[in-house]
């Protein structure tokens, strides 16, 4: 007789977990990977700057200002990126400046997103009461301002600084967190689940965060991540406009902002820290790209 | 005499502004004793999940509930406050809905709400309430049930969600389970194992059923009063038996001659001409009136109020097989 396999062998295999799953998804997506990729050695960076960097970020050869990226040794120092106007190594400032960026980008976005999930999940639970009324317009209200015109008013207000900057940055980029958790919320309040976690006597809060939150999480981890590059690029801007990271920080906007004389007579002073935005920017672009693809179920096969 | 499990009596639900107002329910009484099948039949429109959507504390505004009565176990729900009705709602009463796709939490395991749910009821350490999960998955019939504590309620059918649902819904051992067309979502044969499910598990818990359904055959097998409900009013109440033997009301009668049991034979199912009217072509008479097959003038004009009529209560002047009202 032919085997017929018992039927616990016919089922099939247990289903991936999610993380497997996303992570697959994910793979798909050959710029997501690289941009992932780019983002790790950016991390990687970010963490052993001080390791890393050959000299330190403020230390002035003055025998080398403006030199050109060469290997030759200039007075027994190696500027692979060249120097800059007062003799400090280009790539060791990059390197901490990457430290900085992404400082500025997780801060910010954490600020942003805290507050923007906070006041959209308000919103959300009181649709058409005052609540909802306060919160929703005030952030259309935001939304009219320019958003690097309303991050200079609320610098001028706080003082310019690093720190200042990165409250500016939260503050600019809070309406898009509120209104997408808003939306968010508002389509699975219709759903049974929310009805049924009430039924069984499920209070306002844990409604919020237990039952609702949890479900809106893929465009705000997806929102996030964009908003990284955002935050990176308005920190630069505000730096370059000298309201942000303040000389001699070294701070990609501000490295702009000091070089932005030389651009005639040394390109490598404002094009390197202009190609690390770029490609920082790029990179979170491209892996907040590859995770929508990854968590939208709707462009899944 | 014992006091009815859930009392309601001139239940109206209102939705819209002043202008416009579309009363979802309107006057609707009706009781539930402990252990009894209630049905509730009607159209789509005609007030059935709204009206168990007010007595569990879920229409939000701008929805307007009024009551004079809304009592569960004798104790009056809208003298409490907020926290308290959570409490008694959460503990006595259980809710299962129409769509299964929706009705489970996408974020989190079948056993994880379970025992969330069984941990807010019962407590006790997390294998116990693992245990309790899956025997409670047994309970509702459900195949594999040790591989489907850690699925996700996407990996789940529709029939196994609703089953699941159920698991949930019977976790705390409810004194009255309200489940809103638990059949309607899943094809037909699925659709009687559910049933006889329900049915199992209310005789042996116990426990009161309200079933909202529009399938006639299911409040036929299962209820053992019946409510049957037309444009947010109850237009006629009785005892299953008497409702199918006897219908009093126009409308019943309509309803179950479009039954295809009754149809046998024939090329085309008898049907009811016309849609229930909306919040801005609400008759000025009687609600039934524009599409009732033995209308009058008075119907026309004036509202009729709910009438006995034997062991019914019927809202018609004009009931079938009866005397006129006045």
């Amino acid at each position: 007789m032919s085997a017929i396999p018992p039927l616990a062998a016919t089922r099939p295999a247990a289903p991936p977990s999610q993380a497997a799953e996303l992570w697959r998804d994910f793979r798909r997506n050959r710029g997501a990977v690289i941009g992932l990729a780019v983002l790790a050695i950016l991390v990687f960076c970010a963490i052993f700057a001080n390791a890393i960097a050959p000299y330190s970020p403020s230390e002035q050869y003055r025998d080398a200002t403006l030199a050109r990226p060469s290997l030759t040794p200039i007075g027994g120092h190696v500027f692979v990126l060249g120097t800059d106007e007062v003799g400090r190594d280009i790539l060791s400032r990059l390197i901490h400046g990457t430290r900085l960026s992404l400082f500025i980008g997780l801060v910010s976005v954490g600020l942003s997103l805290g507050g923007g999930v906070l006041l959209g999940l308000v919103a959300g639970f009181h649709r058409g009461r005052a609540a909802e009324f306060a919160v929703m317009r005030s952030m259309d209200v935001l939304l009219a301002l320019p958003s690097l015109l309303l991050a200079v008013a609320v610098v001028a207000v706080l003082g310019p600084g690093l720190v200042n900057a990165m409250y500016a940055i939260a503050f600019v980029m809070l309406p898009h967190f509120v209104r997408l958790t808003r939306g968010a919320v508002l389509g699975e309040l219709a759903k049974d689940y929310v009805a049924a976690s009430r039924v069984a006597g499920a209070s306002t809060a844990r409604l919020m965060f237990d039952t609702v939150l949890p479900n809106c999480a893929a465009p705000l981890i997806v929102q996030a991540t964009l908003g990284f590059s955002s935050a990176i690029l308005d920190a630069a801007a505000l730096g370059f406009l000298g309201l942000g990271a303040q000389p001699p920080t070294p701070e990609w906007g501000s490295m702009l902002a000091s070089a932005l004389e030389f651009i005639q007579s040394a390109w490598w002073v404002v094009t390197l820290p202009g190609l690390a935005i770029l490609v920082t920017v790029l990179a979170f672009n491209l892996t907040g790209d590859g995770l929508r693809d990854a968590l939208d179920p709707k462009l899944k096969t | 005499m014992t006091v009815p499990l859930l009392e309601v009596e001139r239940l109206s639900v209102e939705f819209g502004a002043a202008d416009a107002v579309l009363p979802a329910a309107s006057d609707v009484s009706f009781a539930v004793d402990a252990g009894e099948v209630l049905g509730i039949v009607g159209e789509s429109g005609s007030g059935k999940s709204v009206t168990a959507l007010a007595v569990m504390g879920l229409i939000d505004a701008p929805g307007r509930v009024r009551a004079e009565r809304l009592a569960f176990a004798g104790r009056d729900l809208q003298a409490m406050s907020e926290r308290e009705r959570r409490a008694l709602l959460g503990a006595d009463i259980a809710m299962i809905f129409q769509d299964p796709m929706t009705s489970l939490n996408p974020s989190f395991t079948v056993a994880f709400q379970l025992m969330e749910t069984i941990a807010l009821h019962e407590g006790g350490s997390r294998k116990a309430r693992r245990a309790r999960a899956l025997q409670l998955l047994k309970d509702v019939e459900i195949p594999d049930a040790q591989l489907r504590l850690d699925a996700f309620p996407h990996q789940l059918s529709g029939g196994m969600s609703q089953r699941v649902m159920l698991a949930m819904a019977i976790a705390c051992n409810p004194r009255l389970l309200i489940a809103d067309e638990p059949t309607t979502a899943l094809d037909v044969t699925v659709q009687a194992q559910m049933l006889a499910l329900l049915l199992r598990l209310q005789r042996e818990r116990g426990m009161a059923l309200v079933l909202i359904t529009h399938d006639l055959g299911v409040v036929a097998e299962v209820a053992q009063r019946v409510l049957v409900m037309y444009a947010g009013q109850i237009v006629e109440s009785a005892a299953a038996a008497e409702l199918f033997a006897r219908p009093r009301h126009p409308y019943t009668e309509a309803l179950l001659a479009s039954l295809p049991e009754r149809n046998a034979g024939r090329r085309r199912l008898a049907s009811l001409p016309g849609v229930v009217p909306g919040a801005f072509d609400r008759p000025a008479g009687c609600l039934l009136a524009p599409r009732c097959p033995y209308v009058r003038e008075r119907c026309r004009g004036e509202r009729p109020a709910l009438f006995e009529v034997g062991a019914s209560r019927v809202r018609c002047f004009y009931p079938l097989g009866a005397e006129p009202r006045a």
